[in-house]
């Protein structure tokens, strides 16, 4: 921003050693424990237990991705089905959720309030995850489809009421009322006048979105019955889970054949830079909206 | 056209703006009075036909209900649904008791409202909605009750043993003239002062209903079927009558929670999610403020995505950081406590470090998700404002307080009234990957959906309990977010969520 | 009028919600409750005719092609499309069936297994006692079997055994069947004998002093010997539970060849007089295990956070700690031996040792720990259980669902299953997790199950030896608890509170966290009530299987 090219005073100095120095120091604390999960993901699970996680790897090893990719295809198949949800997912989420929130922030629109109340309510009040399982498994038949691993999360109360926030502060009143006034229909405002202006609620909404969809494993969980629809998330885990419920029912005492060696920590590390990975590389293109400002000078029109 | 000859001179009345309106209120609050009273839980709504064959055909022993010939349709439920223990009587009369208790509810605004006699300029017609919406519920408590009565619980099991009373078709008869007085009411009252209804709205803006049909589809079948499931906190479960058609069993399976400390374990958690909002966004928003403000482009990305990074780093994970460094013998931390100290903390023995602990790790873990959110929003600042209070001669800290933390409000206002309605929700995953089963820690790190899931994770059909709980939360939650947007409200009509 | 706003609001979601409720539940359950009434009605009083008008015509009508839904707990074996065409391909032309393996994955298995059940997703199910098979038949998840499987399963029912099925009665019916193969779960010590040699502890351990010489000697060199713990000993479990299974297990040595076992509110089960438990909270043993514990958590045999530690599922085998104290059977050991020699541990050698050497308390595992059931909303019970007797007494159905096509995933050499290399990774032996439909006579023979049997016998002989031989006599109980749960849950609470620390051994004064426990339970009106109930059930339970006598 230009902001920083004009003369600076005292303050702007005091303010500068302030703003780098607490950044960094944020930064660092962020960073480290990221770090250490990465040199742990690499490191031999017996040493890390034995002597703790360090900043770089102890003992090298590769161990934990071996036992992750020993099925390349699974996990291909995986990566393939997570980005597929992912897309779809926040595609026609963003999407339902700027219509919803356009309609919601027109101060002409009568019923705004009892709209924005119903959406919030979602959030209060639940049915508990029995008749919602019951919902997509028994009266919308559903199950192991792939539509039902992304459809319940298009939508959700907080996006939508964010994404109203953001329309109300970037788009005014004034705006709305002269294009219509002009004759403009309320597609032709959304798209042409709205849509332009909201990159910065866009990105904000759809990343959280996309986390979300990335980050997912429950659905696959309860809804995947195949296993080349399962979320990546939800492969991973259950590699580590199988093992733990094993190694928990042999406490009950049931006798099985097969015993399932996996170096639990830094597989559990090597899993979260699996999939934290893919997301590193997309995110600096997400983030320009946020650390760069935009023109809104089509608002002030 | 049946309105045509009242029309006239209502319209005549109507003309004298005082009278009219007084004539019109106090027929409508008569009317609305009459409903409220027969909607009153002590009245008979559901009377018992032929009483020894049904109590036979319920296995019901006489000598084990308070029997009486009809009952209340709140006393139906509670007396006779849970004595006759048939579940498939209970979750119809269930929502019996919604509709007619909405009905009460909604009759008895719009009396206090006449009573009141607070009418805006333009309020009249909000005053009629309520009045319409008081009819159709009195009406719809009443035809469902006679749907109940035939339809539902004589056809499936017991025929001939249920009819509704005289009350309810009176109800019904009332209810429906209400509701065409309310509607003859409007339609003057419409005329005078052009205002419209939803009729006329969604004429002029069906392109914004029609905006809104996702929405409604998906939160129909994501939320709002499946909150039929509140049910399940009334009734003991059992494979044979299914979900919904088990014994009503009142208020059993909210027994659990007196006996627990209740009122310690929602402190804890209130207080814990007051200190999250709070600091959480304070932080978020003077990192957001921080990170905007800096020229350097490499510097700002960067900062900015390692900020984010803890988001990445699941809490299974954080857990195994968190033990390695406080661990008694090797943890990181407590070595270096003793090396300064002397003496050897005892992390996970002693419940008083771990307030401070789980603050931390969460703050730790969410700075950089939340502060998006503020950058975003700070984004979308116009530079011109900057640009004029620096020619105004403001430094950085006058621009900061004056531009950007009032443009940020909107935005705060919207976080908070969120986090407020999950004030009763605790970070669940948090609290139990970092604390786990460690009762020794419980003293302090004990939330309430910790204690419910302890509960019913050993519960092989759980839902009864963890729904019991869920409402708790729920109303608690609804209470404290509708207070709150209340005062919001008051203090700046934009910024409320509704 | 905003208030009002508000609540005009609120008022009409409520509406809402209850008209589209009543909607909705009616399109899911009017006919499943004219079903499940009817169907109650007549299990209640007319099964027997109910049934018999079937037979009367007598072969079952098999004109109409079914599909079964069968649910087991697990992953899905790679191959398992492959297997279930096979099976489905005898199944239709013998019985015009088909049917659908399903897999709850083992990721939150409890609960979708718990879903699978309520919303009926399923018609033939695995359970087991760690399924809480108990609790779900007594809510009436399953199908009585006790006209059913005679009358369509005759050759699977005589092969069982009527003493064998009556093992999974819950309250007076039968809900499940068992599987046909004795096996011994029996809890042991696995530790690592070069260890014990070179620290010149002697050996085996077998007694509380060859222990304590193990892991004191252990502690004491646990830098050099590169150990992280003595054992993986963890709470990360629900309850105290898992804490209680790991310390008990060492206490075992302890109590002077008394063989107690298992705890509900604090009661303790002696094999040698059934009937009568024994009050373990309130017993002076209790102190002495707290002091004891705290002893060895003193002496660094776990860590002093042992609390929130977490479970690491290969600590022994590659060797950072050395010994299993509880969780481990014959058929794990025999892994775990095949892991550490893949692991590279440099010299090791693990040993067994089963407890049950010591004190005699030898059982085979409980007719419910792999158990098939027909779940309640299975709309084909007769013709669900004629397949199932045709799965688990057909040779060759039998082999093709455990292990796979004969030739593709497995071959049989000199007697012995061997598995190929795409049986390996693609359809393992017992694969689908069916662990239910293990036939003795029909298992095929691994080389290594010539070892396990070998123990296996030497359990069998200690078992015979027991005042009920080869009878797990506490497994068939199941507590009831549906009628006082919310006091259950409190007494569970106060337990959770204290029993964590003292079986921990972390608390610097055990003896006084002990009387506190003992005094909060007795304070406690719930604690009363629930142990009242217990003992009832109990005794009952004894009484109506006849462990009755003592000695």
């Amino acid at each position: 921003m230009k902001a920083t090219k004009i003369k600076k005073g005292v303050s702007g100095v005091s303010f500068d050693i302030i703003k780098y120095g607490l950044l960094t120091l944020l930064a660092i604390v962020c960073f480290l424990p990221f770090l250490v999960m990465v040199s742990g993901s690499f490191s031999d699970n017996a040493t890390v237990v034995l002597t703790g996680y360090g900043v770089l790897p102890k003992n090298f090893s590769t161990t934990a991705y071996k036992f992750i990719f020993r099925n390349p295809s699974a996990i291909i198949q995986a990566y393939k089905m997570t980005i597929y949800y992912t897309v779809v997912g926040t595609l026609v989420g963003l999407l339902t959720t700027v219509l919803t929130a356009y309609v919601i922030s027109r101060s002409t629109f009568k019923y705004r309030n009892v709209v924005s109340f119903l959406i919030y309510f979602t959030t209060i009040f639940g049915g508990g995850m029995i008749p919602w399982y019951l919902m997509y498994t028994n009266i919308l038949p559903l199950k192991g489809t792939t539509f039902i691993i992304w459809f319940p999360a298009i939508l959700s109360s907080f996006n939508i009421i964010l994404m109203r926030t953001f329309i109300k502060g970037s788009v005014p009143d004034a705006i709305i009322e002269s294009a219509k006034i002009d004759g403009a229909g309320e597609f032709t405002i959304l798209s042409r006048i709205v849509w332009p202006v909201l990159t910065p609620g866009l990105a904000t909404v759809g990343l959280f979105l996309a986390l979300g969809y990335w980050n997912d494993w429950y659905r696959s969980s309860l809804f995947s019955t195949k296993t080349d629809t399962y979320e990546l998330q939800f492969y991973l885990y259950n590699l580590v889970s199988a093992a733990e419920a094993l190694k928990n029912l042999v406490s009950s005492g049931t006798s099985l054949s097969v015993t399932i060696d996996v170096p639990s920590q830094t597989v559990k590390m090597a899993m979260a830079v699996v999939v934290t990975g893919p997301i590193l590389l997309v995110y600096p293109f997400v983030q320009r909206y946020f650390v760069s400002g935009i023109t809104i000078g089509a608002v002030k029109g | 056209m049946a309105t045509v000859k009242p029309k006239s001179k209502v319209a005549a009345v109507l003309e004298q703006p005082k009278a009219g309106r007084a004539l019109g209120m106090w027929i409508s609050a008569a009317l609305s009075l009459v409903c409220a009273v027969i909607t009153l839980p002590f009245l008979s709504w559901i009377k018992l036909v032929r009483i020894s064959e049904l109590l036979q055909s319920l296995r019901i022993d006489i000598a084990d209900i308070r029997l009486f010939s009809s009952y209340s349709y709140f006393m139906y439920l509670w007396d006779f649904v849970t004595a006759s223990k048939a579940g498939i009587l209970g979750f119809p009369a269930f929502i019996l008791i919604v509709l007619a208790v909405a009905a009460f509810i909604m009759n008895l605004i719009f009396i206090s409202i006449v009573l009141i006699n607070k009418v805006g300029k333009r309020g009249h017609l909000q005053f009629y909605l309520y009045g319409k919406v008081a009819a159709i519920l009195s009406m719809l408590a009443g035809l469902y009750c006679v749907w109940y009565c035939f339809g539902w619980a004589n056809a499936k099991t017991y025929p001939g043993s249920f009819a509704p009373t005289v009350i309810v078709y009176i109800l019904i008869v009332l209810a429906l003239v209400f509701y065409i007085v309310q509607k003859i009411l409007e339609a003057e009252e419409r005329k005078i002062y052009h205002e419209h209804g939803l009729l006329v709205e969604i004429k002029r803006n069906w392109v914004l209903f029609i905006f809104l049909i996702p929405c409604f589809v998906y939160f129909m079948i994501n939320n709002y079927l499946p909150m039929s499931g509140i049910y399940f906190a009334f009734v003991r479960f059992n494979f044979k009558d299914g979900l919904f058609f088990s014994p009503f069993v009142k208020m059993d399976n909210f027994r659990f929670l007196i006996k627990a400390d209740l009122w310690g374990l929602t402190y804890k958690t209130i207080l814990y999610n007051v200190v999250f909002i709070g600091l959480g966004n304070v932080l978020q928003i003077f990192f957001a403020i921080l990170v905007s403000q800096c020229g350097v482009k490499w510097f700002k990305k960067t900062s900015q995505t390692l900020i984010f990074m803890p988001h990445f780093v699941s809490f299974v994970i954080v857990k195994i950081f968190v033990f390695a460094l406080l661990e008694y013998q090797t943890g990181m931390i407590t070595n270096m406590v003793l090396n300064a100290t002397g003496n050897r903390p005892d992390f996970y023995n002693k419940a008083s470090y771990w307030p401070f602990i789980i603050v931390l790790v969460n703050i730790w873990k969410g700075v950089g998700y939340g502060m998006v959110v503020y950058l975003a929003t700070i984004m979308g600042i116009s530079d011109e404002y900057y640009e004029a209070a620096k020619i105004d001669g403001a430094n950085i800290y006058q621009q900061i307080q004056y531009i950007t933390l009032p443009l940020l409000k909107p935005t705060f206002v919207i976080l908070l009234i969120y986090a407020i309605g999950g004030i009763m929700r605790g970070q669940f995953e948090l609290f139990y990957q970092l604390v786990g089963s460690n009762a020794v820690l419980y003293p302090t790190t004990d939330i309430l959906d910790t204690y419910i899931y302890r509960i019913t994770v050993s519960q092989p059909t759980s839902m009864a309990y963890g729904t019991a709980a869920g409402l708790y939360q729920s109303v608690f939650g609804l209470a404290i977010v509708l207070i709150t947007n209340a005062i919001i409200k008051k203090a700046d009509e934009s910024l409320a969520l509704f | 009028m905003k208030f009002t706003k508000k609540l005009v609001a609120v008022l009409m979601a409520l509406a809402m919600v209850a008209g589209l409720a009543a909607c909705g539940s009616k399109e899911v359950n009017t006919t499943e409750a004219v079903e499940t009434t009817t169907k109650a009605e007549t299990t209640k009083e007319d099964a027997a005719k109910d049934d018999t008008t079937v037979a009367e015509d007598g072969e079952l009508d098999r004109s109409e092609e079914i599909e079964l839904i069968m649910y087991f707990t697990g992953n899905e074996p790679n191959d398992m499309a492959v297997v279930e065409d096979a099976v489905n391909e005898i199944l239709l032309e013998k019985f015009n069936a088909k049917v659908d393996f399903q897999f709850s994955t083992w990721t939150d298995y409890t609960t979708k297994y718990n879903n699978t059940l309520v919303t009926g997703g399923c018609d033939i199910i695995f359970t087991a006692d760690w399924l809480n098979y108990g609790t779900l038949a007594a809510q009436g998840a399953f199908v009585e079997l006790d006209e059913l499987m005679p009358k369509y399963a005759p050759e699977l029912w005589a092969e069982i055994g009527e003493d064998k099925m009556n093992m999974c009665k819950i309250n007076g019916a039968i809900y499940c069947f068992p599987n046909t193969w004795d096996e011994y779960v029996t809890d042991g010590i696995v530790y690592r004998k070069d260890l014990a040699e070179k620290l010149n502890v002697p050996e085996p351990i077998d007694n509380i002093e060859n222990l304590e010489a193990y892991f004191n000697a252990l502690a004491a060199n646990a830098t050099e010997l590169g150990l992280s713990g003595m054992f993986d000993a963890t709470a990360t479990a629900n309850s105290v539970a898992t804490l209680w299974n790991s310390t008990s297990a060492l206490l075992v040595y302890n109590w002077d060849n008394k063989p107690l076992l298992g705890m509900n509110y604090g009661y303790l089960y002696n094999a040698d007089d059934p009937m009568n438990l024994v009050d373990y909270y309130f017993s002076d043993q209790f102190v002495e295990d707290a002091l004891l514990l705290k002893k060895w958590c003193d002496a660094g045999w776990w860590s002093r956070s042992i609390l929130s530690a977490e479970a690491n599922t290969t600590s022994l085998t590659d060797g950072t700690t050395a010994a299993t104290v509880s969780g481990a059977n014959v058929n794990k050991w025999t892994g775990w031996v095949r892991d550490i020699e893949k692991n590279g541990v440099e010299g090791a050698e693990l040993e067994w040792y089963e407890y049950s050497l010591m004190n005699g308390n030898s059982y085979p595992v409980a007719a419910i720990h792999n158990g098939t059931a027909i779940t309640q909303t299975c709309k084909y019970p007769e013709r669900a259980m004629e397949i199932l007797n045709y799965i688990m007494m057909d040779p060759e159905m039998n082999a093709l669902i455990q292990c796979g096509i004969e030739g593709v995933h497995y071959n049989i050499e000199n007697g012995f299953y061997v598995p190929t290399d795409k049986g390996n990774s693609d359809y393992a032996y017992e694969a689908a997790d069916t662990w239910n439909f293990r036939n003795g006579k029909l298992k095929l023979q691994r080389e290594s199950d010539v070892i396990q049997q070998q123990i296996f016998d030497r359990m069998a002989e200690q078992s015979s030896k027991c005042l009920y031989p080869l009878t797990d006599v506490k497994s068939g109980f199941a507590e009831q608890y549906s009628d006082y749960e919310t006091e259950h849950q409190a007494v569970m609470e106060i337990m959770n509170k204290y029993c964590g620390e003292i079986f921990a051994g972390t608390n610097e004064d055990p003896e006084a966290l002990v009387n506190a426990l003992r005094a909060e339970l007795e304070a406690s009106e719930d604690f009363k009530v629930c142990r009242e109930n217990y003992v009832a059930q109990w005794q009952a339970y004894c009484e109506e299987f006849g462990f009755t006598a003592s000695r």
